[in-house]
């Protein structure tokens, strides 16, 4: 009998430390790994076709961002704009656009070869 | 991080009040201590819990009580009360200590058995370190159920709408279509566990699904199935004065070795959900069953039908072999209560002779009834059979029944029913049916379903596998020992039917009848299904009936290794049959053959690092357009190119096929009849084949990955990108 309890004991022990261990290194990658070096941009209403507001997401270490709105190949504005990792920006222009013209965004991270862009047919 | 350790611990102590608590004071409540070792308590008390608590969430769900956390908490805080009550007085009355002699280990045994399960464990734990992460379709597409069952607290209807085309080839989505592969018992558990846990804050902003504690679950269930098998094994062999170490054999042929092959670690990380359920119900079920007759205790059947009652509301797949694992095995246990000497003595005399003819007379009546009235037995499917193959099986039943009216085959039967098979057995039963039947019917019940599963196979994937395939899906060195196990096994039970050695191989024999029907009925019935499936009317995916072979297989090795070296050392004397160097040298092969297999297939298993990154994208852009995008309208993803994009309709929680997926390539190439608009309306989005898809099927949204299906959109005056990470872009179509 003493013998079973070291048995139990022992399979209580490794089953619960194996679940304790794997939940951990989970949340550490669903919180630390995952958000190394990306991030992301997105119109904030999409559906509408005036507004051209949108937001750039960053879970990168660098945090200096540049755009520039690019209206039917003629280059409208130009700005840079910082944000934190971690952290999510709305970049409000009042850039009116025209149903009969594209508009396109891009969207660059400083010291990154290839940017991202956003546009409007 | 103190937070997530805190909610982790808080974690740990939900699955034991859910899996562990309610299965353990039914043990002890309503068994005798005597009945059970520390062990087996232990170990059954996972399947009983789990068991108990599907039936009381399907139960409660059918009579429209909400599935909520405080309807839950409620619910099994008042089962363990009374459970617990019922322990206390139990513990009053039973006061004796009777110490259960089978699972004595040694000191060396019980270090042994520790250092194996450790390996387990480890094994598999770091094979999930780059598995834990939630991306598997399989896993995605059950929890998505969970979601539901969470979000509507209602049983769900497993549902899904599906693209069809009109006569004029006009695509349009379908109602709401019956789905028979998804069974409610598969997601209750992994709903009380996300319910009482508070998974939802823990992991906000994703879902509680997109989390590690549904493959933490099935970690728990896998581990708890290899115990059952140990436990098992022991019984089954409790015989034999060597049971410690097949038990022990068998703890290493399933645990460390091949512990990540499929059906192990690869269905944890994979949420392969019910094959893994599967695989703790069948050996639980075989263990009740054997200690319900070889023990003559009712209780224990009365287990055995509620387990059966969790396995069917489970896993179907799992259900159908056990049918035919049990069916085999009664059939073996029923062959070894005939005395054929006086069954060939009696054929010829006036009265069998009578009885033969009465049975074919009425055989050929209800054949020439059932022709003429075309009638069709669906699971039978008789029609199918070859003539000669119908009057064999005829002439074979006959003699059966013959035989079953022999003197001692009905006192063994009376005998069954006597001390076994009691009235309130049979009351349970047929509460189980009526619950089946009338209650909540299990959704693949049905017709179509089940006549797709038997009959004869109609694709090549479904004919069978070959002997050599079957051994490399069951670990060659455990198949070669676990056939010479079988082999031998099969040798001593038909010498202990014969007159003149019945005798001695009675006292000799490792297990009793009741552990030879069970050991040798489950294995031959799972090799036929394997091999010749078109005999025995299984039309099911040949290569996953093959998974179910290896816990008998691992039994049966486990016992052959130990059982050769036993019979080549004669103990009494310290003498070998043959030379000790020589036992010694064989022994040694073989345990480094076995060793080297199991371990070449673990390191052949393992993963590469986890796409954590490209999920957690996905996952942000489900996120996203989850808030965003209206209820009309649909998207359409990809599934060759995005990671973990299973998951996306999680986030989206409405239709089962929302959002509509571009399937893997060759799907399209090898099925004609396959819709082509999900191929089209990413590949070819500006074809007036995909407009046509876009319009009817009212897909608004694309979501591609940007290295691959970017071009064609970016290209195309129709389409506004709206969402772009470093890996997905997504679209959104122009109204025209």
């Amino acid at each position: 009998m003493k013998n079973q309890k070291y048995i139990i004991i022992s399979i209580v022990v490794l089953i619960l430390s194996s679940v304790m261990f794997l939940g951990i290194v989970e949340y550490r990658q669903r919180t630390e790994e995952a958000n190394k070096s990306w991030w992301s941009t997105y119109f904030v209403a999409p559906y509408d076709s005036d507004s051209l507001n949108f937001v750039i997401e960053n879970y990168d270490k660098k945090n200096e961002f540049s755009y520039e709105v690019i209206l039917d190949d003629e280059v409208v504005k130009t700005d840079n704009v910082v944000v934190e990792t971690g952290e999510n920006k709305l970049i409000e222009l009042d850039i009116k656009k025209d149903e009969t013209k594209s508009v396109e965004i891009k969207i660059n991270l400083n010291g990154e070869k290839k940017g991202k862009s956003l546009f409007k047919n | 991080m103190l937070n997530f350790i805190i909610s982790q611990i808080y974690f740990i102590l939900i699955i034991i009040f859910l899996l562990f608590l309610p299965g353990y004071l039914i043990l002890c409540g309503v068994f005798k201590r005597e009945h059970f070792s520390a062990i087996e308590r232990l170990v059954l008390a996972v399947p009983i819990s789990f068991t108990l608590i599907t039936l009381l969430i399907i139960i409660s769900g059918t009579l429209g009580m909400p599935i909520n956390k405080m309807f839950l908490w409620i619910l099994f805080g008042v089962v363990n009360i009374i459970l617990l009550a019922l322990t206390f007085f139990r513990k009053r009355k039973d006061k004796t200590k009777t110490e259960n002699k089978l699972f004595n280990f040694s000191k060396n045994q019980t270090r042994l058995i520790i250092i194996l399960i450790a390996l387990t464990v480890i094994i598999k734990s770091f094979y999930l370190i780059n598995a834990i992460f939630p991306t598997s379709t399989d896993l995605a597409h059950h929890m998505f159920w969970v979601e539901k069952i969470v979000a509507t607290e209602q049983l769900p209807e497993y549902q899904e709408s599906l693209i069809e085309f009109t006569n004029e080839n006009v695509p349009y989505l379908t109602e709401p279509e019956k789905i028979a592969d998804f069974i409610v018992g598969e997601h209750l558990i992994f709903v009380a566990v996300s319910l009482l846990s508070n998974q939802k804050e823990i992991t906000a902003p994703l879902p509680s699904t997109v989390s590690s504690f549904p493959s933490l679950i099935l970690l728990i269930i896998n581990l708890t199935s290899i115990l059952t098998v140990f436990i098992l094994t022991q019984r089954l062999f409790e015989k034999y004065k060597h049971v410690a170490w097949v038990s022990i054999f068998v703890l290493l042929f399933l645990g460390p070795l091949y512990a990540i092959s499929s059906s192990q670690a690869k269905f944890v990380s994979g949420g392969a959900i019910g094959n893994i359920l599967g695989d703790l119900f069948i050996p639980t079920i075989f263990y009740f069953i054997y200690r319900a007759f070889a023990h003559k205790r009712p209780a224990m059947l009365m287990l055995t039908v509620l387990f059966g009652a969790g396995l069917a509301y489970t896993h179907h797949l799992s259900a159908f072999i056990f049918g035919y694992a049990f069916g085999f095995s009664l059939l073996i246990l029923c062959l070894l209560q005939i005395d054929f000497k006086q069954l060939l003595s009696d054929l010829f005399k006036l009265r069998s002779v009578m009885i033969l003819t009465i049975l074919f007379t009425t055989q050929i009546i209800l054949n020439y009834f059932l022709e003429k009235y075309s009638i069709k037995i669906p699971v039978l499917k008789i029609e199918e059979l070859k003539i000669s193959l119908i009057i064999i099986l005829s002439f074979l039943g006959n003699i059966f029944i013959l035989s079953i009216l022999q003197k001692e085959f009905k006192e063994t039967i009376f005998d069954w029913f006597r001390t076994t098979i009691k009235h309130y057995v049979f009351a349970l039963v047929v509460l189980v049916v009526c619950m089946f039947t009338f209650f909540y019917v299990p959704s693949y019940l049905n017709k179509d379903a089940i006549g797709s599963a038997t009959g004869a196979p109609t694709k090549s994937t479904r004919v069978g596998i070959s002997l050599t395939e079957l051994m490399y899906k069951s670990g060659e060195a455990r198949f070669t020992l676990g056939i010479i196990g079988l082999a031998i096994i099969i040798l001593i039970t038909l010498l202990t039917r014969h007159p003149k050695t019945r005798e001695y191989f009675n006292r000799i024999s490792p297990a009793n009848q009741y552990g030879q029907a069970i050991i040798i009925g489950w294995t031959v019935a799972l090799i036929a299904m394997s091999l010749a499936p078109q005999y025995l009317k299984v039309n099911i995916i040949s290569s996953r009936i093959a998974n179910y072979i290896i816990f008998p297989i691992t039994i049966l090795s486990g016992f052959a290794v130990v059982w050769i070296f036993d019979i080549l050392h004669q103990r009494r004397t310290d003498k070998t049959y043959l030379p000790k160097i020589l036992v010694s040298a064989t022994f040694t092969l073989v345990f480094l053959f076995v060793l080297t297999n199991g371990m070449r297939d673990n390191s052949s298993s393992l993963k590469e690092l986890p796409n954590v990154q490209d999920a957690m994208q996905t996952y942000h852009a489900s996120e996203r357009l989850a808030k965003i995008l209206k209820d009309e309208d649909l998207m359409v993803k990809d599934h060759n190119y995005i990671v973990a994009d299973s998951w996306i309709k999680i986030f989206f929680a409405r239709d089962y096929n929302m959002p509509l997926s571009r399937a893997y390539f060759k799907r399209y190439e090898t099925n004609p009849y396959r819709e082509t608009c999900t191929l089209k309306m990413i590949s070819q989005p500006s074809t007036p084949e995909a407009e046509q898809c876009f319009e009817n099927l009212n897909v608004s949204t694309v979501m591609v990955h940007t290295n691959h299906d970017a071009s064609q959109f970016n290209n195309s005056s129709d389409f506004s990108r709206i969402y772009q990470n470093d890996e997905l872009s997504v679209y959104f179509r122009k109204e025209k």
